[in-house]
């Protein structure tokens, strides 16, 4: 199943972006990624996805009663109980014809965006936790780039420490 | 035999003097924010002078040399030590003393020339380097943690050792280790009042 | 116990500080810095620095020997040498035996506090070539320098 990852910042400016696909070894098969067809969709179909992570990340949950949880998608009125990242994931929010998009959010708005693609051609599924740990590592690894004093907010990620650790994490959450 | 086992009586002595300074007399600040603030120092400096990284480093030399020759004071208000023999006990006094109570590391100083008059210091992990991943342009020629030999040189001048500090490599650059090399020039004369002379 | 002056001297022979009580009933009489003690002070540097010399060249063995005290009929020379070559004399009767830990506070605590600390502030108060070896005019002027000097020593000057 390949992902295509991107994170976007608060202006739609991709910063990074990269694709993880699977391998069948065993067979001797090459790693399969998207169909060529759909390669160049890709970035098109998550800026549509877009206008909907937005619309989740400033609504406001009007049904917050004191002291509960606020998991779920949607507003960042958390309370203080709740683990600071559980808030962040946003869970699948849109689908393109079989593919399905999901998407996290960080707390300064920059978007983490995957679409999960099938080889399959069946509508795909989406493992929540796997996914969701994947996001916050990659949250965490963000964080350490932004405390690199050189590197300016906005700025593409060049680095290739991050993109191998992108890619091992993806290795090991997504690729079961 | 006797001067051999006082002298490593005296290193542990200096080390335990480190330890219990650094535990109860200095004040603590956050590390990250320390990181943080000498990080933006540097990449300000980077920008202002327009990635000419040569007059960045003698920048950052200079900002070191107006501390140490201020932090000497405090160094030896919170220590009481007298002046040292020879280059050997400076070497000493540096990594366990001062760099433990003002950094809260240990270099190792290893590299001793021949004369006893230079040596080197080995830092494993760098307190103003963490999360810096520096630019491909800055990778040739910043050394990041300058301000550390201008530390070393303004220091060691107000005890009356002229010395020379330079980096010779580099974590940040691609090299093994980060290595700070310390020679001495010559000892300054004490200055006489007129009329002794 | 009465304090009767107190002086600073820097590494190239000058008197960077000096502060004299002249009544001892009153913590607050008394000059700062003034320039009728500048005899005073050359003479008293020089007197310290001979001692000093003479005890160094003396003394045996690794350790360097630093006198700590003067004693002469009417008072006490109380001495504290740094390693940068600073002294901090304190001129006392004798009623107490030793001072050193006075004067390692002010050292470490208001010395290096309001003027090694202070970037505004010199921390080599000879300015140029001149003023070395005991010709120096440059003093400590710092309010806050003085302010908590004051505090710390008035206690002990009434007595």
């Amino acid at each position: 199943m390949p992902q295509y990852f991107a994170i976007l910042g608060k202006s739609d400016n991709p910063v990074y972006e990269a694709e993880f696909t699977t391998q069948q070894g065993q067979q001797g098969q090459l790693q399969k990624g998207f169909p060529q067809h759909l390669k160049e969709l890709n970035p098109f179909i998550m800026h549509a996805s877009l206008d909907i992570i937005e619309d989740l990340q400033w609504k406001l949950n009007s049904n917050v009663q004191h002291g509960t949880n606020n998991s779920g998608f949607g507003s960042f009125l958390r309370s203080k109980n709740v683990n600071v990242t559980d808030n962040c994931y946003l869970g699948k929010v849109d689908h393109f014809y079989g593919l399905a998009i999901t998407a996290y959010l960080t707390f300064s708005g920059m978007k983490f965006v995957m679409i999960h693609g099938n080889l399959d051609k069946n509508s795909t599924q989406v493992d929540d936790n796997a996914v969701k740990s994947f996001y916050q590592e990659v949250h965490e690894l963000y964080i350490k780039t932004l405390m690199n004093p050189f590197y300016k907010i906005n700025d593409p990620i060049t680095s290739a420490a991050f993109d191998t650790r992108v890619r091992s994490l993806a290795r090991k959450y997504l690729n079961k | 035999m006797s001067s051999k086992s006082s002298g490593s009586a005296q290193l542990r002595s200096l080390k335990i003097m480190g330890e219990d300074v650094w535990k109860n007399r200095t004040e603590k600040v956050n590390a990250e924010l320390f990181t943080l603030t000498y990080g933006s120092i540097v990449s300000q400096l980077c920008i202002d002078y327009q990635r000419d990284f040569q007059k960045v480093n003698k920048q950052l030399f200079s900002m070191g040399y107006n501390i140490g020759v201020r932090l000497i004071e405090d160094f030896l208000a919170k220590t009481a030590l007298p002046r040292c023999e020879n280059m050997v006990k400076t070497s000493e006094a540096i990594s366990k003393c001062a760099f433990k109570i003002f950094l809260n590391m240990t270099p190792q100083v290893t590299n001793f020339s021949p004369e006893k008059d230079a040596f080197s210091l080995i830092i494993d992990e760098n307190p103003l380097s963490d999360f810096v991943e520096l630019p491909m342009d800055a990778m040739k020629q910043l050394w990041y943690s300058n301000i550390l030999c201008g530390v070393l040189k303004g220091a060691l001048q107000m005890v009356q050792l002229e010395c020379d500090v330079w980096f010779i490599s580099d974590v940040l650059k691609g090299d093994a280790h980060t290595e700070l090399r310390i020679k001495l020039n010559k000892v300054l004369k004490d200055e006489i009042p007129i009329g002794e002379d | 116990m009465a304090i009767y002056s107190f002086w600073i001297f820097d590494r190239h022979c000058n008197c960077i500080f000096d502060r004299e009580w002249t009544l001892s009933s009153n913590s607050s009489s008394g000059t700062v810095n003034s320039k009728q003690n500048e005899e005073t002070a050359k003479l008293l540097y020089g007197m310290v620095f001979s001692l000093r010399s003479m005890t160094q060249k003396v003394s045996s063995g690794p350790l360097k020997n630093e006198i700590k005290s003067i004693a002469t009929g009417k008072y006490r020379i109380h001495v504290y040498c740094t390693a940068s070559g600073l002294q901090f004399v304190l001129i006392t009767d004798f009623k107490q035996q030793s001072y050193t830990e006075v004067l390692q506070y002010i050292y470490s605590h208001i010395y290096v506090k309001y003027v090694a600390h202070n970037l505004f502030s010199a921390y080599d108060f000879a300015d140029n070539k001149n003023e070395t070896r005991g010709q120096g005019f440059r003093k400590i002027a710092n309010r806050n320098f003085v302010q908590s000097l004051e505090s710390f020593l008035s206690p002990m000057i009434v007595q």
